[in-house]
């Protein structure tokens, strides 16, 4: 049952929706019925355009997400356990993380013009502070008792890193991770739908050009699963590695 | 130093002066040794630091009551290995400061190899810190620690319990036994080292749990596992059962007072519960501002009933002592 209820009301919304549309309610140069939404996905995935368009943005948005988060996680890190480089780099990271990242659009056009490396680089800063902030405050918060307990037990620093300081921050870098998916999917849409040749964004756009509203109503539900998909991922090994704590644990 | 003894405490100054006399008792046949204690327990001064085979003997002739605890601590079937006697303890002028406080104001102690003690004193009085500088975790602002004449490098024959258990929650129970033995190289060995300490504890087949789902009690058991597994020849125990429940802490006490006859290390207690530094020691010292002010033999039989006349004389004099100064 518990596994049904969570499809109901999608599931409602979209009766009403075709139902709407078949009455004439719902004009269908505004909102296209599902059905014709269905059927344009379809095409769309015969002539293998939907398949590459996916690859394109997939392959962007885990480059981005590779590199933003693997610096963030460093830096958070590092962060989090040497009060120096805290004090020297910490507030003017903070500065940085006010700027929405997106109002750098004109600057990164200028730099990168339209290339790979504009959308890599938009998302790659957009999933850096999540992941830097969380990960920073996981490691900020693990217990200090069982630091010092791992201490007076002879733990060799590497030791202590991988054996106490890491799985401690752990939970708090899963936030960070999840988050950061959400922005990068975000980032992702805007980036494309302002200056790409290929990928979700792009079909969207073109689309649009055409007056293919079925198409641009059908790029969104893609956005839409391929959200849910990485943030079930992130969830699945938020669960596998954080079986030792009951709040995790299936219920 | 301030030292106190108590009237009644004179019998037992033999111990104190002439461990010619304590190892010559060691050789008494175990049947002997068992039947001794039964019969005199005011002779068990004497008798008090036996084997710890002449113990299991005479602990299996304990009442009932006492049996149930130990089938859950089968402590005594395990022996011990035969490199791990007690360490000796020596403190000169140990001095120790916190900015412009002074903590500790230069402690003279011996402890004998073998021996349980227990410190008590009030909040404060500098039992806490000491017991850092014991396990090495703090350094003293003067003065010397030699643990078996060393002066340094004694940390890995020294083992602290502290006051809460302290187990990593993302490791199995028996990963966080093996976080004592982080010297030991072979996987295999250290996983049997690890059941073995389990087992000692009376948490056999607990292995495999997480530590959040164990109670106070058995989490404070793993932790004593942790600390005993690499058979430490100094024990340091810093209010290890303050939180538990007063059955369980019965029971814990009883474990601990098991394992320290069975294995024969050194044990040294911090406590503010003065029944229960009775219940445990052989010896009770009193801190107050970072000074012993009175060092109390307590040689009542083991293994001890609780409320006996003894030892209750012995905890009004020490709370004596403590409320004195209010």
């Amino acid at each position: 049952m518990n596994r049904i209820l969570p499809w109901l009301v999608p599931l409602l919304v979209l009766l009403a929706w075709q139902a709407g549309s078949e009455f004439g309610v719902i004009q269908a140069n505004v909102l296209p019925a599902p059905s014709e939404v269905a059927r344009a996905g379809w095409h769309l995935a015969r002539s293998g355009e939907l398949w590459t368009n996916i690859e394109v943005s997939a392959a962007r948005a885990l480059l981005g997400f590779a590199i933003g988060g693997g610096i963030g996680f460093m830096l958070g890190m590092t962060n989090g356990l040497s009060s120096l480089s805290e004090t020297l780099t910490d507030s003017t990271l903070q500065m940085l993380r006010n700027i929405p990242h997106l109002a750098l659009i004109p600057l990164v056009i200028l730099w990168f013009g339209i290339d790979e490396q504009a959308k890599i680089f938009l998302v790659a800063l957009g999933v850096f502070f999540p992941i830097y902030v969380n990960t920073q405050h996981g490691v900020r918060s693990v217990d200090p008792h069982l630091l010092e307990m791992g201490r007076a037990y002879g733990m060799s620093e590497a030791a202590l890193f991988l054996r106490v300081v890491l799985p401690g921050a752990l939970p708090s870098i899963f936030v960070g991770v999840r988050y950061g998916l959400g922005i990068m999917w975000l980032t992702l849409i805007v980036a494309e739908t302002i200056s790409a040749s290929s990928g979700i964004g792009f079909m969207a756009m073109n689309a649009r050009e055409f007056m293919q509203v079925d198409v641009v109503v059908f790029s969104i539900l893609v956005y839409a699963a391929l959200g849910k998909l990485a943030d079930s991922i992130a969830r699945l090994l938020e669960r596998t590695t954080l079986a030792w704590n009951p709040v995790y644990a299936k219920a | 130093m301030n030292v106190n003894i108590l009237d009644h405490a004179a019998d037992t100054v033999t111990r104190a002066t002439s461990p010619g006399a304590d190892t010559e008792t060691r050789a008494i046949p175990p049947g002997a040794d068992a039947v001794t204690r039964a019969s005199s327990p005011s002779s068990a001064a004497v008798t008090r630091t036996s084997s710890p085979d002449a113990d299991a003997v005479s602990r299996a002739s304990t009442s009932g009551a006492d049996a149930v605890t130990r089938a859950s601590s089968p402590g005594a079937a395990i022996a011990p290995p035969a490199s791990s006697p007690g360490a000796a303890v020596t403190l000169r002028g140990v001095t120790k400061s916190f900015a412009e406080h002074r903590v500790l104001h230069g402690i003279d102690l011996d402890i004998e190899a073998g021996t349980f003690v227990a410190i008590v004193g009030r909040s404060g009085c500098g039992k806490s810190t000491l017991l850092r500088l014991l396990s090495g975790l703090d350094q003293p602002t003067d003065g010397s620690i030699a643990v078996d004449r060393h002066t340094q490098g004694w940390q890995d024959i020294v083992r602290l319990m502290f006051q809460e258990p302290r187990l990593l929650p993302w490791q199995r129970v028996t990963n966080n036994v093996e976080v004592g033995l982080t010297h030991a190289r072979d996987k295999r060995d250290r996983r049997q080292q690890a059941e073995d300490a389990l087992a000692q504890v009376g948490l056999a087949g607990r292995g495999h749990n997480w530590p959040a789902v164990l109670s106070g009690g058995q989490k404070q058991r793993v932790a004593l596992a942790r600390a005993l597994v690499s058979h430490p020849r100094l024990l340091l125990l810093d209010e290890p059962l303050g939180a538990l429940d007063a059955l369980t802490r019965i029971e814990m006490q009883d474990l601990v007072a098991n394992v320290w006859q069975d294995k024969g290390f050194t044990a040294v207690v911090v406590t503010h519960d003065v029944s229960e530094a009775v219940a445990l020691a052989d010896r009770v010292l009193v801190l107050e501002d970072g000074r012993v002010a009175m060092d109390v033999p307590v040689d009542l039989p083991r293994t001890r009933r609780r409320g006996a006349a003894e030892a209750s004389e012995i905890e009004g004099a020490l709370l004596r002592r403590l409320l004195q100064r209010q």
